[in-house]
């Protein structure tokens, strides 16, 4: 599957990081990754594709929720891996982030035509 | 090295050994191991008190504010509303069985909470922003720390 999960939960005092619930789905054209960040603001979220690893994170700044003294900076952050990214279209990923949902398109690759290997002679 | 090319989706391998290990998992376990994720969507929420009254936050990510409604009867406030997903990228991928993880909640919610006599049911405010729904209830006035003045002879 290409969302093999490598998912990270670290506790650290001034941020507070969390994993966000997914939605995984697939259509015709495309995989769809649907995540619950609720606070993050819509210029607040990052997708980021290393190779095979998708990383999505998502950052609730403290001035965002509230004026109220002990908040921590809340961090959401999940990694994903894409299982062959051929398959995909990555130059055309797309994500939008809006009222605390984060959905990110990976449209599939349109399939290679097949290829005729020239059978050297000698 | 050359792989056999089959038609199948690149998720299959991964959904089988999930299969698999939710089997295992449930002959293992008395308890289903699945069912650690709720079923239905409930909003997370979180009271805070400070001087001038309480500030209570509910995360309802993708509650279009329009299905969202604060209410109050007596001293009960009841947060309800509904998460859809008609409308939304989810519902086509459950119809054809391509939803590969499904960890959201959807439906109907409704969550109430009694205030002490100490708030001012009728100084509460609600705003909705990038999917939190922030209310401040204030203190009733009697209930606000009062100052006492210290005379200096």
């Amino acid at each position: 599957m290409s969302t093999a999960e490598l998912s990270t939960n670290v506790q650290a005092t001034p941020v507070r990081y969390l994993t966000p619930r997914v939605e995984v789905g697939e259509t015709e054209t495309a995989v769809w990754l649907v995540a619950d960040m609720p606070g993050v603001a819509t210029d607040g979220a990052t997708v980021e594709l290393d190779e095979t690893v998708l990383v999505i994170e998502g950052v609730v700044e403290p001035a965002d929720v509230e004026k109220a003294e002990s908040r921590p900076t809340r961090h959401y952050k999940r990694r994903f891996t894409l299982s062959d990214p051929a398959l995909f279209d990555i130059a055309n990923i797309k994500a939008k982030m809006a009222n605390g949902v984060l959905e990110v398109e990976i449209p599939k690759a349109s399939k290679p035509e097949p290829r005729q290997i020239k059978i050297a002679t000698s | 090295m050359l792989y056999a090319t089959s038609e199948r989706s690149p998720f299959d391998s991964f959904l089988g050994l999930r299969r698999d290990l939710d089997r295992l998992f449930k002959e293992a376990l008395p308890i289903d191991a699945s069912r650690s994720v709720p079923l239905a969507f409930s909003p997370t929420i979180e009271v805070e008190e400070n001087d001038t009254g309480l500030t209570l936050r509910a995360e309802v990510p993708g509650v279009e504010p329009q299905n969202l409604n604060v209410a109050i009867d007596g001293d009960v406030l009841t947060i309800s509303g509904e998460r859809e997903t008609k409308f939304g990228r989810e519902a086509s991928f459950a119809n054809d069985g391509s939803r590969h993880r499904s960890e959201r909640r959807f439906g109907k919610f409704s969550r109430a909470l009694r205030l002490s006599d100490q708030y001012d049911t009728e100084k509460i405010d609600a705003q909705h922003s990038n999917g939190i729904l922030t209310l401040h209830i204030g203190k009733k006035d009697a209930a606000q720390p009062r100052r006492i003045a210290v005379e200096a002879k």
